[in-house]
């Protein structure tokens, strides 16, 4: 049988995801990987789709953070709709959590942002890039 | 006995892969992918799937109209449909419903329970 699964970064990981928005169910992975239930084989796989997944994330900033500047508001209510979805389904609740955060905002909006609601659109594009930086090395 | 056989239909490349990764091997589920609904369609009309798990939000052909395409066809008008979306309000899941889905799952999801959830909503007696 193969070791037990713990890569690089996801306890580091757990424990900068603590949030008080929490959504149900979105631990899963990282027990998936390391439960006893779960058979190494499946562990493994789990591991490398987080970690693969981690890895992109700096990109998926770039691509948020690009789409703003552009002005494309419904681009990036689409981009962070999915983030929302994929981050937190990953095991990454924090940048999930962010990602929903643009996606309200702009919901809200309705199309074309004002200033305030821009300005609020950058930051959490900017805590979003920091989650996935931390993500992408596994430090926390 | 052979595993039931399910189409997961979604844009995002990362939703379909751990989406797979549930169900085929956790869940054992036979599963093919399609990234939107022309695809899933095309798909479901060669080889009917036993259920299909399907995104509501997808450029061109979203998962609404995917459902509607089909439903208008004979091989795949009584295949069951779960949504799957990022719009988890219970107003949201009933409009789906209401659509004539079986089931609506939330993203994020649990990705050891995905499984279960599907039969949950879909009695699939595991194809004899």
């Amino acid at each position: 049988m193969g070791e037990p699964a713990d890569p690089k970064g996801v306890r580091t990981l757990e424990r900068s995801e603590s949030s008080d928005d929490t959504p149900k169910g979105v631990r899963t992975l990282e027990r998936s990987e390391s439960s006893d239930d779960t058979p190494p084989e499946i562990a493994r796989l789990l591991a490398a789709a987080r970690e693969d997944f981690a890895a992109r994330l700096v990109g998926r900033a770039g691509e948020l953070s690009s789409l703003a500047e552009r002005l494309s508001w419904n681009e990036l209510r689409l981009a962070a709709h999915k983030l929302r979805g994929s981050c937190a389904t990953y095991g990454f609740v924090a940048a999930g959590g962010l990602a929903g955060r643009v996606e309200d905002i702009l919901l809200r909006a309705g199309g074309e942002p004002k200033e305030g609601d821009r300005a609020a659109i950058a930051a959490a594009i900017d805590a979003f890039a920091a989650e996935a930086k931390v993500a992408g090395t596994g430090r926390a | 006995m052979s595993p039931p056989r399910i189409l997961v239909v979604d844009d995002d490349p990362d939703i379909r892969r751990i989406a797979a990764l549930s169900l085929e091997r956790i869940g054992g589920f036979r599963v093919t992918l399609a990234s939107g609904g022309h695809e899933a369609l095309e798909m479901a009309l060669r080889e009917p799937p036993d259920v299909v798990l399907l995104d509501v939000t997808m450029p061109g052909g979203d998962g609404p109209e995917t459902l509607q395409a089909l439903r208008a066809q004979p091989m795949t008008a009584q295949v069951p449909v779960i949504f799957f979306t990022a719009t988890s309000s219970p107003e949201e899941a009933a409009r789906l419903r209401a659509l004539g889905a079986a089931g609506v799952v939330a993203k994020p999801f649990d990705v050891a329970d995905l499984p279960r959830r599907i039969r949950s909503m879909v009695p699939l007696g595991e194809v004899q």
